[in-house]
């Protein structure tokens, strides 16, 4: 059993060395290869709407980690049916309380946007998506 | 073979698994005002009546929740909805909000609350309700002197900013200043005191005496402040709670802007002694004097850094007014601006993370602010003159002074307090009764 085991981190360190080695080749390869998920147009439809209902919590340090990584359930229609918060552990921390604001405010926008803007075909490809809120570049100015 | 199976199964499930999960960053978002709903406080009619005949309030629920309304939106950060457009009456709103009502008029947040009269006491609860989630995020409740009405207005304020943007409020603050009144050749200078949304103003001194430069201590509701007794710069102590003041000693020459120590126990200025400005300290307990710099230039408005080990301060060493760093023992001195035009008055966040200052380059005056290595200058605003920028106690917002140039006659003089958010938005008037000057900001009181 512990030579399974082995072998399965075998297998996910090369896997991560299979995309670390994809990560060379030029940015759009690497989204196709990586999420195999969205086109182009399709991302960028999805994040301008997100991107219109997120009201960043403008008091937020610029240089914290603060990185928000929910997992949506989705509908054919957009419409969310379950969010989970993929650190949630970390939102009743001590000390955490800015991951908590920025949590909340990125669930506030999912909320407010759904439905979300999903392409009109392919749901088995997307019913399960992960949005990663990152404010760091919006808080630095 | 089924060993061999199960390995195979296992490697080609994990790739598969592992890039199946479609991932969109999200780096960007609105920085436009959180939308949000304060609901008047509800009162019953005994209550009522009895805080209208000790306050002289109609209906001091909704006074206390338009105090709370105006202090969220001061700070530019939320955009408190008409009460017009609201659908449910307060008292039930306090006890289970109709959450399709507030999201139809798109608040995201709701303020609701109950005020009684409770053994001759003011008795205030209030919650915060996340609309879009249909959850309660905070609900606490405060008993107090009816008198204090206006400072639970404030308390609420700091609970709900600080829920909602992770950092601490400013709202249950003052600000002392210098009250200007007369011509701009004979102004009669007076130091004022008001809570931070310009209520409660207070005049603290007559005027017979020219004052500057009062400094809150960042631990207490002491000030330290200049005045000039029969033409000789006398620092004083201020008690603002008991009014006690005492002189802290008289110092020779030009003496300029004595400020506390993160601690409260030392103040730090600079004074002019056998033909040069350094910067000393004084302890107050003991009152002794240490010189900190010793330099044949010009060293001024010294300034500490929260945690105490460094000083920022102002110095022409290199030929020209800039701004300098060094440890708080006068060791390792670097120069820290280098931008064009010559920098004065810095003064440490109380995040520690910036430098706010004035700047003076072709003939205007801008406030701004720096990284304490000096990097990431950035100017916030830009004025005829302006100058003496001090920090809210969260360090997000910065209240300095602007005068208005006179016109040929020496009319039109005006000296205003302004306040700006660290982002450069939000620039604003702040009322006072009458012309100002020097404003420095206190810590929370409820701290």
């Amino acid at each position: 059993m512990d030579n399974i085991a082995k072998l399965i981190d075998k297998a996910k360190e090369e896997t991560a060395e299979v995309i670390k080695k994809n990560n060379d080749i030029t940015q759009d390869q690497d989204r196709n290869i990586v999420t195999s998920g969205l086109t182009l147009s399709e991302e960028d439809a999805l994040k301008a709407q997100i991107f219109g209902c997120w009201s960043i919590p403008l008091g937020l340090p610029y240089n914290e980690n603060l990185l928000v990584r929910i997992k949506l359930m989705l509908e054919p229609d957009g419409s969310v049916s379950k969010t989970e918060i993929l650190d949630h552990a970390r939102m009743n921390k001590p000390g955490q309380g800015f991951y908590k604001v920025l949590a909340e405010s990125a669930l506030r926008a999912v909320k407010l946007c759904q439905p979300l803007r999903v392409p009109t075909s392919g749901y088995e490809r997307w019913k399960e998506l992960q949005l990663n809120f990152d404010a760091r570049e919006m808080l630095e100015g | 073979m089924k060993k061999s199976f199960l390995i195979l199964f296992c490697i080609f499930l994990i790739p598969i698994k592992a890039v199946a999960l479609i991932e969109v960053d999200i780096t960007r978002g609105n920085l436009n005002p959180l939308p949000l709903a304060v609901s008047p406080l509800s009162i019953d009619n005994k209550s009522k009546k009895n805080f209208e005949k000790i306050l002289k309030k109609e209906n001091i629920g909704s006074e206390i929740s338009i105090i709370v309304e105006n202090n969220l939106r001061t700070s530019g950060l939320f955009n408190p909805i008409s009460k017009e457009a609201f659908l449910q009456a307060p008292d039930i709103a306090n006890l289970k909000p109709r959450f399709e009502d507030w999201n139809l008029i798109k608040a995201q947040a709701l303020i609701t609350g109950k005020v009684t009269y409770i053994d001759e006491k003011l008795r205030v609860e209030f919650r915060l309700w996340d609309v879009l989630a249909a959850k309660e995020m905070m609900a606490l409740a405060f008993t107090t002197v009816p008198s204090n009405w206006r400072r639970v207005g404030h308390i609420i304020s700091d609970k709900v900013y600080e829920r909602l943007t992770g950092e601490k409020g400013y709202f249950d603050t003052r600000i002392i200043y210098v009250a200007e009144e007369g011509p701009k050749t004979q102004r009669k200078k007076r130091l004022a005191i008001m809570d931070q949304d310009g209520a409660n103003n207070k005049f603290l001194t007559l005027g017979n005496e020219l004052v500057l430069t009062p400094r809150f201590n960042p631990t207490s509701q002491m000030v330290t402040y200049l005045s000039y007794f029969k033409n000789l710069p006398r620092v004083y102590l201020l008690d603002i709670e008991t009014g006690t003041q005492e002189v802290v000693g008289d110092f020779p020459g030009m003496t300029f802007a004595p400020r506390f120590s993160p601690d409260g126990k030392k103040i730090i200025m600079s004074f002019a002694k056998d033909g040069k400005s350094d910067i000393y300290t004084m302890d107050l307990e003991n009152r002794l004097v240490e010189k900190i710099t010793n330099h044949p230039s010009i060293d001024t408005s010294p300034s500490y850094s929260p945690d105490g080990k460094f000083i920022a301060f102002n110095s022409d060493r290199s030929g020209y007014q800039q701004i300098y760093v060094m440890k708080s023992d006068g060791s390792d001195v670097r120069r820290i601006s280098f931008g064009n035009g010559i920098y004065g008055t810095p003064v440490w966040s109380p995040r520690g993370d910036l430098i706010a200052f004035t700047k003076l380059h072709k003939g205007k005056f801008y406030i701004g602010v720096m990284r304490t290595d000096g990097k990431g200058e950035r100017l916030l605003t830009e004025n005829y003159y302006q100058e003496a920028p001090s920090w809210s106690p969260n360090g997000r917002v910065l209240i300095f002074y602007r005068e208005t140039k006179t016109n040929a006659k020496g009319e039109g003089f005006s000296a205003k307090l302004w306040s700006i958010d660290l982002t450069g938005y939000n620039e604003r008037l702040v009322e006072t009764q009458t012309d100002a000057s020097d404003p420095s900001w206190s810590s929370l009181l409820s701290n």
